[in-house]
């Protein structure tokens, strides 16, 4: 009965517009959650797979021999995708010329993630491929014709097998070991395989098993499989495999997890704010359902009902435009991109339902549960409210909830509590400064509409803090998100300039080194620079072998288990900073110094002043680390872990390295390069540099997304809050005209009020944001830098908004008879 | 101490030594003491004095809106000393209606919905026609779908009456029913309040400082220094 009595009078509330904004608010602020975890949701896992096609797989298991385990049936049980591969150097020969090529041995399962891009001969147009070459044929890159001197007719020996070319490789997604696989490459079919003989016992072969599928369950078996591991055995993930991918991504994550728990908390202010507005304005109707002999518990059934059936309505609804929301990017996204999202999951749904409701109970509970308490007295004494409980710890309340709840949902759990840190101090510092600036601006004299302006925000100095506080936070997590999404794509579009290299020149011989130079320089090719390059093997750390310094499956192993690409140089590269210790100077060349980039010393367990030796074919050398280095992996340079002072490796045979940027438009050049320098080997890294910039592209605009997304839940706070005080502001004016004041001058205070109040709410959100920066931006790996457009434009935004929000609500009313406002808001 | 009774049947309303105090910042205050009331099923009473003599306190007290510092209220034969606020509501929810000076009415319910209320407070569902016959029967038919700021304020207090009359109450509480309105407006609400209070055989306890008004009631006492006196 009591539910049936409930939704009468709810939908009776909801005629006459009481439940509206509360409704509104929470619509929106779901909307805003799922959108952004919908999008998180799904972006994360488009990117997660746009950054798999650089393995080929979700999940890689590499080993030095057959794996023990029945990896196709785990596969299987776990619905994944299961493909296998082995991986060796050879030799392969036509008619005579030979040449030392990679083979990857493929099934038919071939590639799992990613676009392998295939062309009948070199003018021919690309096409993509899944599965593994005919038996009989072969795949192969471009420059293995070229390096063999074969036309594309001749059959080809592996082993003891012949092979015929079945088509050229133009892509290959998951090239790996780096950007630059230095020996050509050439596919065949893992049945072909055996055949050829090449696999005997002893040879050195990688094995490759690979697994793409649900998210989930490729962790279980990432679960599953790391306790087994054995010696010469590792998982491979993007991450790993790809540092610059994994680095963008993470950020990408970092900041797509920011903006959620932004969207939220800002959400949760709304929420917060409508629900007091609800629970104030139902006094008079909780006293005369007491009056009219309702027990508190009945009138708070009456009530929970309502908030929950109202809530459950706007929760759909939300979820309905997140939906919606999520389709306008996928639309907007897949357009641009061209690449398939993968469907949303249910997650986010499920979660901002979750977010929504348990927000509002929290929120909202407090003050409905003073509504029971109502004296029912207060039909004779209007001034019988019950004791508020103070706002801020409805707030506090609100926001510690939402990052509860994300700190669940995400898993950042140093973000949350930045975060969470981060709003309780900032409110407090909101507060405290807010009622100075109140204070100060209150000494400014000035006409009439100023004067009254001023007193209206000083009657009610809580009410005016309150919102001073909430505007200021939501202003200064807009602000964020806007500064940091700016940066970000700034520094990600640095990373990736429209002129970086897209072209490798390796097994540069000495005797070309000067030659190859002034070709480039009178053909205006920009490159950076020369460097020579020795694949060498670090074996000993301090006089002891390195193999029983580093634990098996330590990341320190990646240092030690294949050849390194060392280099000497006189000079620093650009993009190289030093760490620790120094670069050499003239007096050093000769001595066996080296710089090791810090990642990798750290890696190895090794600092200044330690010795490494390496070895090259029979050759030893022992090194001193002179510095270490940081580099940035992503710059398409040439980069190097190991760089020797020059003249130590003087008498090594080495070759060199190059990359430049060539447009497309002048590609005919590289016919004249490779006539020129037959020798040479030539690496186009465009496909690689486009997926790389897709992925960009792709998190730049996830970004832009979420940020509107933030901004609506931002707005909708400002709403909420304005909402509260408007009947209030309403009364008064209804007062002033009553008493004979123009609506000329009531609009002007009301101005003066709404901009003042967002001017000043701006002012703390800078001051927050501000340092909200320098807080966050260790995380997200970027530097800080103080914004002083961010203090110009905060207080000027602010006002704006607040000011069009306030006049919005108010003006209709304005225009109204000043008995009509009296009699609809006495009290 | 005079017996104000005037009957000897079954009295519906009863105060014995009825006293309030509140704590105020300059000490305690007594606001009403020693308070003798007894009210017959049937019966009108006016309760009279100066604004602030404290007639709205004594109808918070019996009607059971208030807690008493010194005596007890028998309402209805159950004396409420010692109820708690959820049994006292439950007292109230048997046979008292209210009238307020200031309405009451809820904003967002029409007026229809307003007399609808504590029908279906009291779990009527279908009590829609009788809610539109009291409406018409206070002179609003046409006005159902009306909120309440579309109404004047003697038309909301006809909502009111309407509202308070609706679960048929043995006794109706109204606290200077016509205090917000002109007296010509008031005069007609007045005299709808007596018609259905005579057509429906409610017990009526008007509280008002207006002398005329109470001279329509059969019983006059007055409020003076926190206590009650019979008026001729
Ligand atoms: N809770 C209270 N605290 C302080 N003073 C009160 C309280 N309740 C009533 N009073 C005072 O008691 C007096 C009587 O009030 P009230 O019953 O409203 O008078 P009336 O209805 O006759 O105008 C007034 O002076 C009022 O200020
Ligand atoms: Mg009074």
């Amino acid at each position: 009965m009591t539910w049936t009595l409930a939704l009468r009078l709810l939908a009776r509330e909801w005629r006459s517009g009481e439940l509206r904004l509360l409704t509104l608010a929470l619509a929106i602020a779901i909307t805003a959650s799922c959108a952004v975890g919908f999008f998180t949701d799904r972006v994360e896992r488009a990117l997660l797979r746009q950054a798999t096609t650089f393995l080929g797989a979700d999940l890689a298991l590499q080993s030095a021999h057959p794996s023990q385990l029945d990896l196709r049936r785990q596969a299987r049980n776990a619905g994944l995708s299961y493909s296998e591969q082995q991986r060796f150097s050879t030799m392969v020969s036509a008619e005579g010329e030979t040449l030392l090529v990679s083979v990857k041995a493929v099934d038919s399962a071939y590639p799992l993630r990613g676009d392998l891009r295939l062309s009948r001969d070199i003018q021919a147009q690309p096409f993509s491929q899944r599965g593994a070459p005919a038996t009989g044929t072969l795949w192969a890159e471009p420059r293995v014709l070229q390096g063999l001197n074969a036309s594309p007719e001749q059959p080809l020996t592996l082993g003891i097998s012949q092979f015929t070319l079945g088509a050229l490789i133009v892509n290959e997604p998951d090239r790996g070991g780096g950007l630059i696989s230095l020996r050509p490459r050439l596919i065949i079919n893992l049945d072909d395989l055996p055949d050829t003989r090449l696999v005997q016992p002893g040879s050195r072969v990688t094995y490759r098993y690979l697994f793409s599928g649900d998210a989930a369950a490729i962790q279980q078996l990432r679960d599953w499989l790391t306790p087994q591991l054995r010696p010469g055995e590792r998982l491979l993930d993007v991450r790993q495999e790809n540092p610059s991918i994994g680095g963008t991504m993470e950020r990408a994550r970092r900041y797509i997890n920011l903006s959620g728990l932004l969207a939220v908390s800002m959400a949760a202010i709304a929420i917060a704010m409508a629900a007091r507005r609800y629970t104030r304005r139902h006094y008079d109707t909780a006293a005369l359902l007491r009056c009219l002999g309702q027990s508190q518990g009945r009138i708070m059934r009456l009530f929970c009902i309502q908030l929950l059936v109202a809530g459950t309505l706007a929760t759909l609804l939300g979820i309905a435009l997140g939906w919606l929301a999520q389709w306008g990017l996928v639309a907007l996204l897949g357009e641009l991109l061209q690449i398939e999202l993968p469907p949303g999951g249910w997650r986010p749904a499920l979660t901002g339902a979750a977010t929504g409701l348990l927000i509002l109970l929290a929120t909202a509970l407090p003050p409905l549960l003073q509504l029971a308490s109502v004296s029912p007295l207060r039909v004779l004494r209007r001034e019988l409210a019950p004791i508020a409980p103070a706002s801020t710890l409805i707030y506090g309340l609100a926001i510690s909830v939402a990052i509860g709840l994300l700190w669940l949902y995400s898993g950042d759990y140093s973000l949350a509590i930045l975060l969470g840190g981060g709003s309780v101090a900032g409110t407090a510092l909101l507060a405290g400064l807010g009622w100075l600036l109140l204070r100060l601006v209150g000494r400014i004299p000035g006409p009439l509409p100023w004067r009254l302006a001023l007193k209206n925000l000083y009657r009610h100095p809580r009410a005016s803090l309150t919102q001073l506080t909430a505007f200021g936070l939501t202003l200064a997590a807009m602000a964020l998100i806007l500064v940091v999404r700016t940066d970000l794509v700034r520094d990600w579009q640095a990373q990736l300039p429209e002129d970086a290299p897209n072209h490798f020149l390796i097994n540069i011989q000495p005797w070309e080194v000067d030659l190859l130079k002034d070709f480039l320089l009178q053909s205006d090719v920009r490159h950076s620079g020369i460097h020579p390059m020795i694949r060498g093997r670090l074996s000993h750390i301090n006089g002891k072998p390195a193999a029983e310094q580093i634990p098996p499956d330590a990341p320190g192993r990646r240092g030690i288990r294949r050849e390194l690409n060392l280099s000497w140089s006189a000079d620093l590269a650009p993009d190289n900073r030093i760490e620790a210790g120094r670069w050499w100077q003239p007096q050093d060349y000769g001595r066996p110094y080296i710089s090791l980039e810090a990642k990798l010393a750290k890696d190895l367990g090794v600092t200044l002043g330690d010795q490494l030796r390496f070895s090259f074919g029979d050759r030893q050398i022992d090194a001193e680390i002179l510095s270490l280095r940081s580099l940035d992996w992503s710059s398409l340079r040439p980069n190097f872990f190991v760089i020797f002072a020059p003249g130590s490796l003087a008498d090594l045979p080495a070759t060199s390295i190059t990359s430049f940027y060539l447009p497309a438009s002048r590609g005919p050049w590289l016919r004249q390069l490779v006539q020129q320098f037959p020798t040479l080997t030539l690496l186009e890294v465009a496909p690689l540099l486009e997926n790389l910039r897709a992925v960009v592209a792709q998190v730049s605009l996830a970004a832009e997304y979420v940020l509107f997304f933030v901004l609506a839940a931002g707005i909708t706070v400002l709403f909420a809050g304005l909402a509260n005080s408007i009947d209030e502001r309403l009364r008064e004016s209804a007062l002033l005209r009553t008493l004979g004041a123009g609506s000329t001058l009531i609009r002007r205070m009301l101005s003066i009020e709404f901009l003042l109040l967002g001017a000043l709410s701006g002012l703390l959100a800078a001051l927050l944001a501000q340092a909200g920066i320098f807080a966050l931006y260790q995380l997200l790996q970027l530097a800080p830098r103080f914004h002083l457009l961010l203090w110009i434009s905060a207080p000027l935004v602010g006002a704006l908004l607040v000011w069009l929000a306030g006049r919005l609500a108010t003006e209709r009313i304005l225009h109204q008879a000043p008995i009509a406002l009296l009699r609809d808001h006495q009290d | 101490m005079t017996s104000l009774s005037s009957s000897s049947a079954t009295p519906i309303l009863r105060a014995r030594q009825l006293g309030k105090r509140v704590n105020a910042r300059s000490g305690t205050l007594t606001i009403l003491s020693g308070v003798e009331l007894v009210v017959n099923p049937g019966e009108s009473v006016a309760i009279l004095g100066a604004s602030g003599s404290g007639k709205s306190t004594l109808l918070g007290l019996l009607a059971g809106l208030d807690t008493e510092s010194d005596g007890e209220v028998e309402l209805n034969g159950i004396s409420l000393k010692g109820l708690n606020e959820d049994q006292r509501a439950e007292v109230r929810a048997d046979g008292v209606g209210f009238v307020f000076q200031s309405f009451q009415l809820l904003p967002a319910l029409t007026a229809l919905e307003n007399v609808l209320l504590p029908l279906e407070l009291s779990g009527y569902g279908a009590a829609q026609s009788q809610a539109s016959r009291l409406l018409q029967a206070v002179g609003l038919s046409g006005r159902e779908d009306h909120y309440p700021r579309q109404l004047s304020g003697g038309e909301q207090q006809r909502v009111a009456i309407a509202r308070a009359f609706a679960s048929q109450p043995k006794i109706l509480f109204a606290d200077e029913p016509t205090g917000n309105l002109d007296s010509h407006t008031g005069e007609a609400i007045i005299q709808l309040l007596f018609d259905l209070n005579r057509r429906e055989h409610t017990t009526l306890v008007l509280v008002t400082h207006d002398a005329q008004l109470a001279a329509r009631c059969q019983r006059r006492l007055q409020l003076v220094s926190g206590q009650l006196e019979t008026l001729a």
